[in-house]
């Protein structure tokens, strides 16, 4: 038998050898000034950076020609662990000799390394076919290397963590805002959605208006929405009693939380919708013959079939409201936005990713957790 | 007894079902056949109130239906779809227990039906009852479609096209299976086909519809022999006819006495029964045993084929 190269193995694997060969750490001076690439064995003792190259080596071999996947999830994770640990050595190293002042943070060949990696360990997982409760242990094992690595300290040398040492406070506190915006227009969306998908269901000739009305607040761009709220939500403050005392402002989380709720209404009110017209009229018809209430219709036939649906709309509302809230710190709404925003002002990239990979850590679990409870649900229902 | 009166059904004006009036004893299967686009379907749903009649009443046992809520009246009839209609999120024991739940009948009573009903359908309670409708073939399907219809002890049974979606081994098992169930538990049933040789089969009486009418309502032999109008007599088939009338036919009264040539047939079987074992085996003449298989006499060609002439 020949051996055939596997079919994502190539540019993958291509693409960690690539990642080799580019800097592996840059190392700025001070906090903005300009960056100086570092290479692998510039970045890392000889022994350090000889090991990782051995690694690599391996798991191209195994990207490309292995068969097994067990093993094709086994050295992706190996090179990642072993990556993570290196940066951090790396950045311990670099700060060792540049001074009190430098900062160092990953470079490209990490970046790309990584990127590579990570796709790698995703198929591997796709190809082992796990049960969503093997999905969510995966999910959970993640988040604990993760966190070991954090607690251990052994990044601590790297810049994002030196933006975060200095922020510590307010990157929780922005953190719970960012929950709170995204989750609560959540919650919001689904006492709203859910009821008003059941509604232009039942009548057929709301359907196409509210539809397109929501589609067409779906089209209005994120900051001229909140431009327009900030008028009436400021009326809002100033002459509804009580409003004020509620949070309610023309700027703030108040008006982020509104957009977030319009934003969220489409997905919600049409997946409810979609859910229910894709009961099967045979099981309609029998729901009505054997006597149930319209009410008990609803309740014991009709929802728990379309839940399914209605979950994949939790699923969309969530991750583009965890997405979404990161602009909400514009408006001076809060969340990891305000870092983003912060650091662009500064020209700090490092502030920056203290904002942005949260927000993308939050998004990709809550995907991952979303997709295996809907996995999760009776196979019949779904 | 139901009694239908005038029952009419009229959708922008236009009629669905037109003025129709009948009697259904308790304990007898009427079935209502007709081509796609007759009505029947209308009809059947407007006894169950899925279509409110335009005009006209039902009565079930003196009381008309328009006086009961209509998901009450619902609940005393059992109803049997094509596509069986099982929720597929419930297992096969939820599914038959739907009327019983909706009830509130005890839990070891309801337990105790689904049993009941299953094993009568012949489906292996403990095997059949844990499972979802998606792991059943088609024939356990439109079983437990039945069983669910027959759970609450229901005043009547209406059945659109229950076995329209099964193929026609099994549909002819399942007929079979329906007349027996009917028999013994003496339901009420009212049947609605577009196949003609099914009607003849399970109906004690045949009610023809088209557009929106009843163009004659009579028991099967009646209607093959005396059609009461040309849309009838296309409906039997002319060339059928005489193979269908055979089919009503048992062997019994034919019987005469003398011996014949190779295997018996069972007297309760019936004329076209006899003449497709005498054609297909090249004989005259077969003998003829009773229910416990002794020899009766013989059933020859020449009185099969003058018993299947029909009186003029």
């Amino acid at each position: 038998m020949r051996l055939r190269p596997d079919k994502l193995g190539v540019p993958m694997g291509a693409l960690l050898a690539v990642s080799l060969a580019l800097p592996m750490a840059s190392l700025r001076a001070n906090r903005i000034a300009a960056a100086e690439p570092q290479g692998l064995f510039a970045a890392l003792p000889s022994a350090w950076a000889a090991g990782l190259l051995a690694l690599a080596a391996l798991a191209v071999a195994v990207a490309l020609f292995a068969r097994d996947p067990r093993l094709r999830l086994a050295l992706p994770v190996a090179m990642l662990l072993a990556l993570f640990v290196a940066i951090g050595e790396a950045g311990r190293t670099l700060a060792a000799e540049a001074g009190d002042y430098a900062r160092v943070a990953p470079g490209a060949g990490f970046w790309i390394g990584a990127f590579a990696l990570s796709i790698l360990f995703t198929d591997a997982i796709i190809r082992l076919d796990l049960s969503p409760l093997g999905r969510l242990g995966v999910l959970a094992a993640s988040s604990l290397a993760l966190a070991l690595i954090l607690m251990t300290g052994q990044w601590d040398a790297l810049s994002i963590l030196a933006e975060y040492r200095g922020r510590a406070a307010a990157f929780w506190r922005e953190g719970g805002h960012h929950l709170q915006l995204a989750f609560g227009s959540l919650a919001a969306a689904l006492v709203a959605g859910v009821p008003l998908g059941i509604l232009i269901h039942r009548v057929r000739w709301l359907r196409e208006p509210v539809l397109n009305g929501l589609s067409l607040m779906q089209t209005i761009p994120s900051i001229a929405l909140f431009g327009i709220l900030i008028v009436p939500l400021g009326w809002a403050a100033a002459n509804v009693p009580g409003a004020a005392e509620l949070g309610v402002k023309g700027i703030g989380m108040a008006p982020a939380f509104v957009a977030l709720f319009i934003y969220s209404l489409l997905p919600m009110v049409a997946n409810t919708t979609a859910g229910l017209t894709a009961v099967p009229e045979g099981v309609r018809e029998a729901a009505a013959g054997m006597g149930l209430t319209r009410r008990q219709q609803l309740i014991s036939v009709e929802l728990p079939l379309a839940l399914p649906v209605v979950l994949t709309g939790v699923r969309i509302v969530l991750v583009q409201n965890i997405g979404l809230a990161t602009i909400a710190a514009l408006i001076g709404g809060g969340g990891f936005g305000t870092f983003v925003f912060q650091g662009l002002g500064q020209t700090a990239t490092d502030l920056i990713l203290l904002g942005a990979l949260p927000t993308v850590a939050l998004a990709f679990v809550s995907a991952v957790f979303l997709d295996a409870v809907i996995d999760l649900l009776p196979a019949a229902a779904r | 007894m139901i009694g239908i009166e005038s029952l009419t059904k009229e959708y922008g004006g236009k009629a669905v079902v037109k003025d129709v009036s009948m009697r259904i004893e308790t304990g007898t299967i009427t079935v209502i056949v007709g081509t796609s686009g007759s009505g029947k379907s209308t009809f059947l749903r407007m006894i169950n109130r899925l279509v409110e009649p335009t005009a006209g009443s039902v009565e079930i046992d003196g009381t008309d239906t328009r006086r009961m809520k209509a998901y009450e009246l619902r609940r005393r009839i059992g109803y049997v779809i094509q596509d069986h209609g099982l929720f597929p999120h419930w297992t096969v024991a939820r599914n038959v227990a739907t009327v019983p739940r909706l009830l509130g009948w005890g839990r070891e009573e309801i337990e105790a039906r689904v049993h009941e009903l299953l094993a009568l359908l012949q489906l292996d309670p403990d095997e059949i009852a844990p499972r979802y409708p998606h792991q059943l073939s088609g024939g356990q399907a439109q079983r437990v479609g039945v069983a669910r219809a027959l759970a609450a002890r229901p005043d009547m049974l209406l059945m659109d096209e229950p076995f329209g979606a099964l193929d026609p081994v099994i549909r002819a098992k399942a007929q079979q299976d329906l007349k027996e169930i009917q028999e013994r538990l003496g339901s009420t049933i009212l049947l609605v086909t577009h196949d003609m040789s099914e009607a003849i089969k399970l109906g004690e009486r045949i009610a023809v519809m088209s557009e929106g009418r009843v163009e004659q309502l009579a028991p099967p032999g009646e209607i093959l022999t005396r059609p009461a109008s040309a849309i009838v007599e296309s409906l039997v088939g002319e060339e059928d006819r005489p193979f269908r009338y055979l089919s009503l036919l048992p062997i019994a009264p034919l019987v005469e006495p003398g011996s014949a040539e190779g295997p018996a047939i069972g007297a309760e079987r019936s004329l076209r029964d006899a003449l497709a074992e005498m054609i297909w085996s090249g004989r005259e003449a077969l003998p003829v045993v009773d229910a416990s298989g002794r020899e009766r006499g013989r059933v020859t060609r020449a009185a099969l084929i003058a018993a299947g002439r029909p009186p003029r």
